[in-house]
C-alpha cells in the first residue's frame, strides 16, 4: 500500500475524526463491574441491554452481553481481561457484534472481530454484517447442484461435495484433516469461489505455516484467514466461526460462491463450554451446556445453495471435528454428523499404512453431493465404492486363508491398485479431467499389471500424457466440451492409457 | 472468587420480595436503615460480621438471635440468620444499599449522583434537579460530590444512565475516536 498524504490532508483527517467523536454531552446506559475473572465480567446495571449486544468500557475494551439475569449481566470480555477492574463501567453500544465484509478482506488475516492481524493496515470495507445471521429459509434455497471440486480424487470420486453443502471432515489428530481443507482451498484458484479459513484454538505456528503455504501458492488472493488462536480468550474463539460465516455470507447473498472451513469445531465447543461454565449455565453431558447442539446447528444451517431468484450464490461449509481414538460416537462428533450433509472420515490406521489421504470409504458419505458430481466422474466412480467394499472384505478373508483362486487374487489386485490410485500427495490437487482419466484407468484394471513400486510413476505418466501429448490434449478438450463418459471419450481415454501406462506393466 | 456484589443483590432482592409479600415493606425498610446505622456506628459489630465465625452454621444463627434479638421484623431476622449460616454477614452494607435501590425503584424514586468538577452553586444543583425531574419524575435522591478529575463540567448518574458533560469525558471520547482506524486511502483520494 503506497499512499501519498499531504500534511494538510492529515490535519483535515484528524479534524474530521475529532469532530465525529466530539460530543459535548454523552448520554449512555452503563453498568458497573461487580466481579471479573476468567474472561467473564458480572455487571450491575445495563438493565435494558440486549442479548448478544456489544458493550464497551471507556478504554474501548469490548464485551458481549451473554447472560441477562435478574440481578446482573454476564459479559464475555473480547479483549485483554486484565484491563478491566472491579468498579469499571461498561456502556451499551446498541449494536450487536458486526464485522467488515466484502472484497477488502481477500488476502487478509483478521481476528474474530474483523480486526487485522497481518500488519497490512486497517480493513477498508464499507460493508459490515452482524456475525449472528439467520439461515436462509426453504423458499430461498435450492438443491445442491453445482460441484465444488476439491482436487482430491478420493473425495471428488467417493464423497463429492456440492456448492452449498456441509461436509464434515472428521478424524483423530494428525490424520490430515487440515491438509484436506487446505487442498480444497488451493483447488479453488480461478473458480470464483471465495475461501475463508477459520482457525479456532490453533497454534499460531500452524496458522503461520498455512498462511505461508497459501501465499506461496497464490491462494491468499481469494482467501481470508479468521484467526482465534489458542492464546485468545474463549469468547473470541466462540465468535470466530460466526465471523467467518458472516464474511462468507456476503458473497452468498450477492450471487457469489464461498467456501468456509471451520478448523475445528471440537475446540469451538470447548471454548463455548468454558464460557458457559464460567457464566454458571447448567452443565450437561461431558459438562457441555444444553444448547451445544444449537451452537453448531445455527452456524452450519447458514451454509446454503441459494435459489435463482436469490442470485444462485452458495456457501459451502467444511467443518472439521477431531476425534479421540477414532471414536465418532462421542458427543460433539455425533452432533455435527447429524447436522451436516455427510462426513469424510480419516482413519489413523490407514494414515500409518501410507494410505493418504486416509479416507475410510466405508464410513465416509456425501448425502447430497452426488447430484452435483460431474457426469463423467459419476459414471466412472460408480463401481468404485462396490469394488473397494469387495476388496476390504476379501482382504479380511485373506488373513485366514492362503489358497486363493485366480478370480479372488484378481479382485485383490484390482482393489490394491484402486487403493493406490486414491493416494495423493498433500497440496497437489488434481484437475477433474485428470481425476476421471486415472480413475477410469483404475476401474478398467489398467494398473493391475503394474508393479506396486511403479504405480505412482505410471499415474504420473498418465497425467503428463494428458498435459503434453496430442491425444491427451484432445481428451482434455473433449472433456471440457462435454464431460460425459460416452464411447468417444472412452475411446480417447483408452488410447491415452494404453500409450502412457503400457511401459510400466510387467511381462 | 466470591462475587460479593452479585450475592448482595440477590439477598436484597429476596428481602425485598419477602417484605412485599408479607406486607411489611415499611417495617423492613426501617429495619434496614437501622441495620445500616448500627453497622456504621459499631466497630465491634463490623469486626464480628467480617470475621469468620467458628462453630456450626446453626450456632451462627443462634449468635445472630442473641445479637439482634427480637428487634427486627421476621424478614430481616430470617435474612440475618441466613447470612450468618452462610458466613455472609460482611455483605450487610452492600445488601442495605441494594435494598434501598429496590425500594427507590418501586417507589419511582430516581437515584441521582451528580459529580461536579468544582464546588457547585445552588442554582447549578437546582438545574440538575430540574433536568432530572423533567425526564424521570420529581421523586429523587440526589447526592452531590466534587470530583476534580473531571477538569470542568458535570457528570450525572441517574439509576443506570450516565449523562457526561465533563471535559474529562469529552477528552476521553476524542482519544477513543482518534484511536479508531482511519481510512487513509479515502483521505488520499
Amino acid at each position: 500500500m503506497n499512499i501519498q498524504l499531504k500534511p494538510d490532508e492529515i490535519s483535515a483527517l484528524l479534524r474530521r475524526q475529532m469532530q465525529m467523536s466530539d460530543r459535548p454531552v454523552d448520554i449512555a446506559e452503563f453498568g458497573t463491574v461487580l466481579s471479573v475473572g476468567d474472561g467473564i465480567a458480572r455487571v450491575d446495571g445495563l438493565t435494558k441491554v440486549m442479548y448478544n449486544e456489544l458493550v464497551e468500557t471507556e478504554d474501548g475494551v469490548a464485551g458481549l452481553a451473554l447472560n441477562l439475569e435478574e440481578d446482573s449481566v454476564g459479559i464475555a470480555i473480547l479483549d485483554d481481561v486484565t484491563r478491566i477492574r472491579e468498579g469499571d463501567q461498561f456502556r451499551r453500544t446498541g449494536r450487536v457484534v458486526s464485522v467488515p465484509v466484502g472484497p477488502a478482506l481477500a488476502g487478509r488475516v483478521v481476528d474474530a472481530l474483523g480486526r487485522p492481524l497481518d500488519g497490512k493496515g486497517p480493513v477498508l470495507s464499507d460493508d459490515w454484517m452482524p456475525v449472528e445471521g439467520f439461515a436462509p429459509s426453504i423458499i430461498e434455497r435450492m438443491n445442491v447442484c453445482e460441484p465444488l471440486q476439491t482436487g482430491i480424487l478420493a473425495i471428488d470420486a467417493l464423497t463429492p461435495i456440492g456448492r452449498g453443502q456441509r461436509e464434515l471432515i472428521i478424524g483423530d489428530r494428525k490424520t490430515g484433516k487440515t491438509t484436506l481443507a487446505i487442498d480444497s482451498i488451493l483447488n479453488q484458484a480461478d473458480t470464483g469461489v471465495h475461501c475463508f479459513y477459520v482457525a479456532i484454538g490453533q497454534k499460531l505456528s500452524t496458522v503461520a505455516a498455512l498462511h505461508m503455504l497459501l501465499t506461496e501458492r497464490g491462494a491468499m488472493a481469494y482467501t481470508t484467514i479468521v484467526l482465534a488462536n489458542a492464546a485468545e480468550p474463549a469468547p473470541l474463539q466462540y465468535l470466530a466461526p460466526y465471523t467467518g460465516c458472516a464474511m462468507a455470507e456476503y458473497w452468498r447473498d450477492r450471487g457469489g460462491h464461498s467456501l468456509v472451513i471451520y478448523d475445528d469445531l471440537t475446540k469451538h465447543a470447548q471454548a463455548y463450554r468454558q464460557m458457559s461454565l464460567l457464566l454458571r449455565r447448567p452443565p450437561g453431558r461431558e459438562a457441555f451446556p444444553g444448547d451445544i447442539f444449537y451452537l453448531h446447528s445455527r452456524l452450519l444451517e447458514r451454509a446454503a445453495k441459494m435459489s435463482a431468484e436469490k442470485g444462485g450464490g452458495s456457501l459451502t461449509a467444511l467443518p472439521i471435528v477431531e476425534t479421540q481414538a477414532n471414536d465418532i460416537s462421542a458427543y460433539i462428533p455425533t452432533n455435527v454428523i447429524s447436522i451436516t450433509d455427510g462426513q469424510i472420515f480419516l482413519e489413523a490406521g490407514l494414515f500409518h499404512e501410507g494410505q493418504r489421504p486416509a479416507i475410510n470409504p466405508g464410513v465416509s458419505v456425501s448425502r447430497v453431493g452426488g447430484d452435483a458430481q460431474v457426469k463423467a466422474m459419476k459414471q466412472t466412480a460408480g463401481p468404485l465404492r462396490v469394488l473397494l467394499a469387495q476388496f476390504r472384505e476379501l482382504e479380511a478373508f485373506m488373513r485366514f486363508s492362503s489358497d486363493l483362486d485366480a478370480n479372488t487374487l484378481d479382485q485383490l489386485a484390482v482393489g490394491r491398485s484402486l487403493m493406490h490410485v486414491l493416494r495423493q500427495l498433500p497440496n497437489k490437487p488434481v484437475a477433474v479431467h485428470k481425476q476421471v482419466a486415472v480413475l477410469f484407468a483404475g476401474t478398467q484394471k489398467a494398473f493391475v499389471k503394474v508393479p506396486e513400486h511403479n504405480l505412482s510413476e505410471a499415474m504420473r505418466a498418465l497425467y503428463d500424457a494428458i498435459d503434453n501429448r496430442e491425444s491427451g490434449q484432445a481428451y482434455a478438450a473433449r472433456f471440457a466440451a462435454k464431460p460425459a463418459m460416452d464411447d468417444e471419450l472412452k475411446g480417447l481415454l483408452s488410447t491415452l492409457i494404453e500409450e502412457s501406462v503400457k511401459p510400466y506393466r510387467k511381462g | 472468587m466470591i462475587e460479593e456484589g452479585v450475592y448482595a443483590r440477590a439477598y436484597a432482592r429476596a428481602l425485598f420480595g419477602s417484605a412485599v409479600q408479607r406486607g411489611e415493606l415499611d417495617g423492613v425498610t426501617q429495619d434496614v436503615l437501622a441495620l445500616e446505622k448500627q453497622w456504621q456506628g459499631s466497630p465491634e459489630l463490623r469486626r464480628f460480621c467480617q470475621s469468620h465465625l467458628p462453630g456450626s452454621p446453626l450456632s451462627h444463627a443462634r449468635n445472630v438471635d442473641q445479637i439482634w434479638g427480637v428487634t427486627f421484623t421476621l424478614s430481616v431476622k430470617f435474612l440475618l440468620r441466613m447470612l450468618a449460616q452462610w458466613d455472609h454477614l460482611r455483605l450487610i452494607p452492600l445488601i442495605t444499599q441494594h435494598f434501598q435501590a429496590f425500594v427507590d425503584h418501586a417507589q419511582g424514586c430516581s437515584n441521582v449522583h451528580a459529580y461536579f468538577a468544582c464546588a457547585p452553586q445552588q442554582d447549578e444543583i437546582d438545574q440538575v434537579r430540574r433536568l432530572v425531574s423533567d425526564a424521570y419524575g420529581p421523586t429523587m435522591k440526589l447526592t452531590v460530590q466534587v470530583d476534580p478529575t473531571l477538569i470542568a463540567g458535570v457528570r450525572i448518574f441517574i439509576n443506570d444512565k450516565r449523562v457526561d458533560a465533563s471535559l474529562a469525558g469529552r477528552i476521553t471520547r476524542m482519544r477513543y475516536g482518534l484511536s479508531k482506524p482511519m481510512h487513509l486511502e479515502e483521505a488520499a483520494s
